[in-house]
């Protein structure tokens, strides 16, 4: 199956019966207690793993743009994460999210300059170096822009990293059409530059146009803009990698979500999610 | 502008988070939307605390109740 689902406690029953699903993601974050050194996996979610569902931890505070290292503790939690799920594959977000020692509390945008390339680049290389697995990397939606001149386009920035680290993308057609509705990102242009190949999986989600600004809520319906670029990622490459709906609030009654998978399931086609 | 880009990233943390002056460069406006998102998701996370400390509260208010 090619159709995936974002593992929370709302979610754990559909993720354990729904036939539909072909893998879960799970933020690996929630799966430590504060302070803890090892996960405590949710029996619904352990059991999922031991029947050999694909679990995705995905990170979404290392910072990996930030101008720090990336903090050992941090990595040394996903790494146990990975390990506890067994899985193929860790995935965080190209941004950073503290500066001078204070917590954002939201995924922040990167100025698409050389030098934030090199941050990360060497963030990334310290990260691949404590994990016991590949890292994949997610273009965030971006609640802003920077004014730097001479900016790199998302595309070309993120094909540059994905060639100086070895690392595949997660690529999230929600968060890309919130760029493209609201900073007038390339979408056909950013689809192009990534073929299956290059892409682990992808993700949709949610959300609500509100004074002409789309926002990424991961708490509504999937409009039809993130769908249409699934279909049009398959248009172009012939074939979509595994897709995962990310769903993290006023879950819908019934067969809400179920409805939500089928209509992504249309438009994707069957591909086994692998390392 | 600036290009030192740990203090360009803090200067950003702190208008986003403490409502300090925009960072070199930033238009005017150009950071509502960040600033509003993020205030929203801090006011989420203390709705949760506080309902969390409400509910251990109650455990601990049956519990006396049961041993009275």
């Amino acid at each position: 199956m090619t159709v995936g689902l974002g593992w929370r406690d709302a979610t754990a029953q559909l993720c354990a019966s729904a036939p539909h699903i072909g893998f879960v993601e799970v933020i690996a974050e929630r799966l430590f207690r504060r302070g803890a050194a090892t996960p405590r996996v949710p029996e619904a979610l352990a059991a999922l793993a031991a029947r050999g569902t694909t679990v995705i931890p995905h990170g979404v505070s290392l910072g990996l743009g930030g101008t720090e290292p990336p903090d050992r503790a941090r990595l040394a939690r996903l790494a146990a994460a990975a390990r506890a799920l067994r899985a193929p594959f860790i995935s965080e977000h190209v941004a950073f999210v503290r500066g001078g020692g204070r917590e954002a509390g939201h995924l922040l945008p990167l100025p698409r300059t050389s030098t934030a390339l090199d941050v990360l680049v060497d963030n990334i290389g310290r990260a691949q170096d404590a994990l016991p697995v590949p890292l994949v990397l997610e273009n965030i939606a971006a609640l802003f822009t920077w004014p730097e001149p001479g900016q790199l386009p998302e595309d070309v920035f993120l094909r540059a990293l994905l060639d100086r680290t070895g690392c595949r993308l997660l690529l999230d057609v929600s968060n890309l059409h919130a760029d493209a509705h609201n900073h007038g990102a390339d979408a056909e242009g950013f689809l192009c530059a990534f073929p299956p190949a290059d892409v682990a999986y992808l993700h949709i989600a949610g959300g609500i146009t509100r004074a002409g600004v789309y926002h990424d809520t991961h708490a509504h319906p999937v409009p039809p803009g993130p769908r249409a670029l699934l279909a049009r990622y398959r248009a172009l490459h012939g074939t979509v990698p595994p897709v995962l709906l990310e769903h993290d609030a006023h879950f819908p009654h019934g067969d809400g979500l179920l409805a939500e998978l089928d209509a992504i399931a249309a438009a994707t086609r069957e591909v086994p999610i692998a390392a | 502008l600036p290009h030192d880009l740990s203090a360009r990233q803090a200067a950003l943390v702190v208008a986003l988070v403490d409502g300090g002056p925009l960072p070199a460069g930033f238009a005017a406006g150009s950071l509502d939307l960040a600033r509003r998102v993020i205030a929203h998701k801090r006011g989420v996370a203390f709705r949760n605390t506080r309902r969390r400390r409400a509910w251990i509260l109650f455990r601990i208010l049956g519990w006396l109740v049961r041993r009275l």
